[in-house]
Parts: structure tokens; C-alpha cells; sequence
């Protein structure tokens, strides 16, 4: 599997607060990769920092996509160039849903798409609301990954997708993220649940995260069968794969 | 050397600005320089339709009756002090499809312009009003008084744009009066600074099922110092409103939305929202929603909120490959997008085309 993201040894710090430490981990070109960890360990600001978001700072190593070292690169640069972040608890906004589909469908060329992702996520109702103004959990996600897959990416970083959703939802979101990496988009999935991973059909490689360190990587399903049996109390005794 | 500018140049000066801020009367209405009617086109349709469009000085002398009857009802001055202003009857049963549209100039330094406007909108009749009011000289002062009736199942819409300059003063009230299932739906926008604004909107719901909505776009900025008294009584069963406020402060400006429900009878409903945007630490904003209510069998909310941009929105709309000035200004023009839905579609693109250029939005 061609290489997409690797991170090399990042350190993440929030308000000069260290968060992640340390941490590698690759996801491959069409491979569906999972971050796991309990809650406040570090994932999403792991994510937010491949993004490139100002305020998570990457304090020492380095991120590389695409083969290039996209470390100090500008959010909006990294967004163009493929990598999009769906957020799990994006900011609410005064900007209606269907103005900001618009402008990213002519941005990333993505026009020809938005119906069939409107229809197929179930956004008709929302595109005259103002984003997230009011939402319920499962609106948020599906216009995150709607917004996610208009901007046309690479590489999809996908901020705990089934948080908050019912199982209707959560089949309809893992269906799009299946058809993402069967056109070869890497996919890189933060759940602390793993509850959407049931409708994953080909999971990649997977890792767990306790207190900013990735401390296990293995495939997926290996994960994903370690935590559903011992939960994560189990990895703060195994070594870390730094 | 002084330059003397000819009547012709000023009138394209004007007539040009008036386009820019989507008030075209050179498709239908009329354009007040000063105390003169600079500029008049009326329709042949609107003529076939009967409806009278004059200025109020003439009306007053061709229909005395109607004056009468409308005018002069929740607004008191005497009509020898006014020196200009604009008189629209339209019959009973008639929907008018283009708007008519209205534009004020002050033209001269130091010239004060008073204006009186009356609009009748007849039983089961339906108007779109466009209202623009500018400055080509920086001191000057606009005053005016405007009624509205709208009779029984009638719809008025009222648009109003402002473009001043910064010393320019104005006060301006404005008094509509809606009767049975008759709606009201009034958008207004300042995007210009200006050195003091005081304007007073007052909706009188008296028909029973009445329905108002004032959605209020405000941009702070200079040193203005821009209040909005804005309140509603609702006067008639099962009447009901809302008020929308979103200012922006920028500068040293000064603004404050005071908007008012006033439940009288019971089984109505009026909501209130006062938002309002901080850009600059110097700015001030007073958003000050007010209910009032004596009958239990009645549903009054408020919501008022002052902030500023929140770098978490900032770094959101960053992440999917806005720059930092381009996030930011989509915020703005989001915020200020209030009520578009409502706007008749003929306007909707001129008020997009304005949100976007007072955001710096374009994209």
C-alpha cells in the first residue's frame, strides 16, 4: 500500500500544555486506519495538528504527506493540497449549510457531487440553516463528512464519526467511508467506541493512544479485539510502538 | 479654484450611487435631490393599475381624500415645514410585482432635508417598496417621517438602504399600521458611518392574524453613533412578530438596537433577537431586547447575544482551505446574512451583492 501520512515522532502542544508526545503512525493511500484511546487522550488534537490547526502546534517531529514534510505549512494550504479534517465538535455558525457547500464544491471542483450527497446524506432539509444552529448529533456528522467529501481529499482524518448518531446514520456515514477508500482516499478514523468499525469492510492499520503516546499499533481488527476484551486500562502495561 | 458642479452631473452622480446600492429608480420611481424631484419614471402598468404614485406635495393637493384619511395618523408634523417626500396609493386587489423604488440625496453642505412619505397598500394588495437614502456632501441633515397603512390581507415590504457620510446627521421615524391578516416585512441596512442616527420604527398591529418582521443590519463603524428604537405592539388576537437585529462594531462607532414586543391582546406572539459582533475593542455595542406582556395568554422571547469572531470558527473554516482574512470574512458575511429568505426575489441578489462587499466575502 502506496504511503500517504506518516508522523514521525510528533509533539503536540495546546497553549504550551504538551498533549501529544511523540507520536508516529502511517496511513496508506486507500487504507482505512483507526486511532483509538479513551477519552482526552490526545486523538483529536493528533488530528488537528495534521490539519494544521494554528493552535496545535507541532513542537518536534514531523508530518509527512505525500512524501513532503507539510510540518509548518498553513491549514488552508494543507486543505487544498487534499487532507480534510471532519470534526467531532465542529464551532456553530451564522453561515448557512447550502453557501458553504457552494463555495467549497467550486473550490475543489466538486460541484457535480453535491447532489447526490445532499440526497444521500439526507441534508435537504438542513441547506438553509445555519451550520450546526441547532443540530442534532447525527446532522452534525453527516454534513461534516458531506463537507468532507466536497472538498475532495486525499487523505480524510475523521473525528469520532458515530459519536452521537443512531445506527441508521452511522451504516449510511461507514457506507461513504467505505466508497472513500475504494477510490483510494486514506481514511484515518479517531473513535474511542469503535462502534462504526462493524461497518468497515477493510480495515487498515490501527493504533491506540493512552495519555498522548501511541502506545500499540497493530491491524485494526487486532485492536479493536483487544480493547472490546480488556478495554483500555490493559495498554497503559504495554510498550509503546514509538 | 471652486468647481461648480452642473444639476445633470449631480443627478448622475446620484442616480449612479443609487445603483450601486440596488435602488434603481430608472426602472420605476423617483429620485429626491435636496427638495427637488429630481428624477420621476412611473410604469404604464402602474398607471393601468391605478396606482397613484406622486410626491406628497402634489397628492396633497390632487387627493386631498386620501391625505385625509392616511395620513398624518401615527405621525404628527405640520406638512408646510416638510420639503419633499413621496405618496404611493395602491388599489385594492392589486399585486404589484416590480418594486417601486424611492431614493433621497442630499446633495448640498448644510442643507437640511425633511421628508414625509405615505404608503397606502389597499385591501388585498401587494407592494415592494425599496427606499435608498445618500449623501454626496458630507454635512448635512436628513429628517423624515414615513407612515405605511397596509389594509386587510395586504402585504407590504419594505427595503431600505443607507449610504452616508461620516458628518451627516439623520433621524428618521418610521410608523406602519397593519390591519387583519395584512403582513409587514422590513429589511434595512446601513453600511456606511455617519455621525449620529437616530431612527424610530413603530409597527401597530391592529387587525387581527396581523404579521410583522423587521430584520435590522447594522454596521457600525467611525465614530457613528447609530441608535435603533424599534417596537411593535400587538394590538389585535393571534397578531405576530419579530424583530432581528445584527450589528457589527467596528471603529470607535457606537451603536444600539433597542427593540420592543409589546403584548396587548392575548394569543400573540413576538420574538426578538439582538446580535452583535465586536471587530474592534473600541466599539461599543448596546443590544437591548425589551418584552413586555399584561395578558397571560401571550408568547414573548428575546435572545441577545455580543461577542466577538472566536478563533475556534476561524481555524474550522481555515481547515477547509480558507485563509485566515477569507474565514474571517465569511464569518462577518454570515452573521449580517439575517432574514434573506424573506426579501423578495428581485432583491435578493442586490442585498448578496452588498453583504458580500461590506464582508469583504466575494469568493
Amino acid at each position: 500500500m502506496a504511503e500517504l501520512l506518516r508522523i514521525e515522532g510528533a509533539s503536540v502542544s495546546v497553549d504550551n500544555a504538551a498533549i501529544v508526545r511523540d507520536a508516529s503512525l502511517e496511513v496508506g493511500r486507500g487504507e482505512i486506519a483507526v486511532l483509538m484511546g479513551p477519552n482526552g487522550s490526545g486523538k483529536s488534537t493528533l488530528l488537528k495538528a495534521i490539519a494544521g490547526l494554528p493552535e496545535y502546534r507541532v513542537v518536534s517531529g514531523k508530518i509527512i504527506y505525500c512524501g513532503n514534510d507539510i510540518t509548518q505549512l498553513e491549514p488552508w494550504n494543507r486543505a487544498r493540497m487534499g487532507i480534510a479534517l471532519a470534526f467531532q465538535n465542529p464551532p456553530k455558525l451564522y453561515l448557512k449549510v447550502g453557501d458553504l457547500i457552494d463555495r467549497l464544491s467550486k473550490i475543489y471542483g466538486s460541484t457535480d457531487l453535491v447532489n447526490d450527497v445532499v440526497k444521500e446524506l439526507g441534508l435537504s432539509q438542513l441547506i438553509n440553516r445555519d451550520l450546526y444552529i441547532g443540530f442534532s448529533g447525527g446532522e452534525i456528522k453527516r454534513v461534516e463528512l458531506a463537507l468532507t467529501i466536497l472538498m475532495k481529499p486525499k487523505l480524510a482524518l475523521l473525528d469520532e464519526p458515530d459519536s452521537g448518531v443512531d445506527v441508521d446514520s452511522i451504516k449510511r456515514i461507514a457506507m461513504y467511508i467505505n466508497r472513500l477508500a475504494e477510490e483510494n482516499v486514506g481514511v484515518l478514523i479517531v473513535t474511542h467506541t469503535g462502534y462504526i468499525l462493524r461497518y468497515i469492510e477493510n480495515l487498515g492499520r490501527g493504533y491506540v493512544m493512552i495519555n498522548g503516546r501511541i502506545v500499540y499499533g497493530a491491524p485494526s481488527y487486532e485492536v479493536v479485539k483487544k480493547i472490546m476484551v480488556s478495554g483500555y486500562g490493559e495498554f497503559n502495561k504495554v510498550g509503546g510502538v514509538n | 479654484m471652486s468647481t461648480t458642479i452642473s444639476m445633470a452631473e449631480l443627478l448622475k452622480k446620484a442616480l449612479d450611487k443609487a445603483s450601486s446600492m440596488g435602488v434603481e429608480v430608472t426602472r420605476q420611481g423617483s429620485l429626491i435631490l435636496n427638495e427637488q424631484t429630481a428624477f420621476r419614471l412611473v410604469s404604464k402598468l402602474l398607471e393601468e393599475l391605478g396606482v397613484i404614485y406622486l410626491s406628497i406635495k402634489e397628492a396633497v393637493k390632487e387627493y386631498p381624500d386620501l391625505v385625509e384619511k392616511y395620513g398624518l395618523k401615527k405621525v404628527k408634523i405640520d406638512l408646510r415645514e416638510v420639503n419633499n417626500g413621496v405618496f404611493i396609493y395602491v388599489p385594492k386587489n392589486t399585486r404589484l410585482i416590480d418594486p417601486v423604488y424611492n431614493c433621497f440625496v442630499l446633495a448640498s453642505k448644510g442643507f437640511v432635508q425633511k421628508v414625509y412619505n405615505l404608503v397606502i397598500v389597499d385591501d388585498g394588495s401587494e407592494v415592494v417598496g425599496v427606499t435608498g437614502c445618500l449623501s454626496l456632501v458630507h454635512e448635512a441633515i436628513h429628517s423624515s417621517h414615513e407612515e405605511a397603512y397596509v389594509g386587510e390581507e395586504s402585504k407590504y415590504y419594505k427595503i431600505m438602504v443607507h449610504n452616508w457620510l461620516p458628518k451627516v446627521v439623520v433621524s428618521a421615524i418610521k410608523r406602519v399600521t397593519l390591519m387583519s391578516e395584512a403582513s409587514y416585512y422590513d429589511y434595512y441596512i446601513n453600511s456606511t458611518s455617519l455621525n449620529r442616527m437616530s431612527f424610530i420604527t413603530d409597527v401597530f398591529h391592529e387587525g387581527g392574524r396581523s404579521s410583522s418582521r423587521i430584520d435590522q443590519v447594522v454596521i457600525g463603524s467611525e465614530k457613528s453613533k447609530l441608535q435603533y428604537i424599534t417596537t411593535t405592539y400587538l394590538s389585535a388576537p393571534g397578531s405576530n412578530t419579530e424583530i432581528i437585529s445584527r450589528v457589527l462594531g467596528m471603529g470607535e462607532s457606537y451603536v444600539e438596537t433597542r427593540s420592543s414586543v409589546v403584548a396587548i391582546k392575548p394569543g400573540v406572539r413576538g420574538h426578538v433577537e439582538c446580535r452583535g459582533l465586536l471587530i474592534s475593542d473600541k466599539a461599543t455595542i448596546a443590544a437591548i431586547p425589551i418584552l413586555k406582556s399584561g395578558v397571560s395568554d401571550s408568547t414573548l422571547t428575546h435572545e441577545a447575544s455580543i461577542g466577538k469572531i472566536k478563533i475556534d470558527e476561524v481555524e474550522y473554516l481555515m481547515a477547509r482551505g480558507f485563509s485566515e482574512d477569507e474565514a474571517v470574512s465569511l464569518i462577518i458575511r454570515g452573521f449580517l446574512e439575517t432574514g434573506l429568505d424573506k426579501v423578495p426575489e428581485k432583491m435578493k441578489p442586490v442585498i448578496r451583492a452588498t453583504l458580500d462587499k461590506l464582508s469583504g466575502a466575494k469568493m
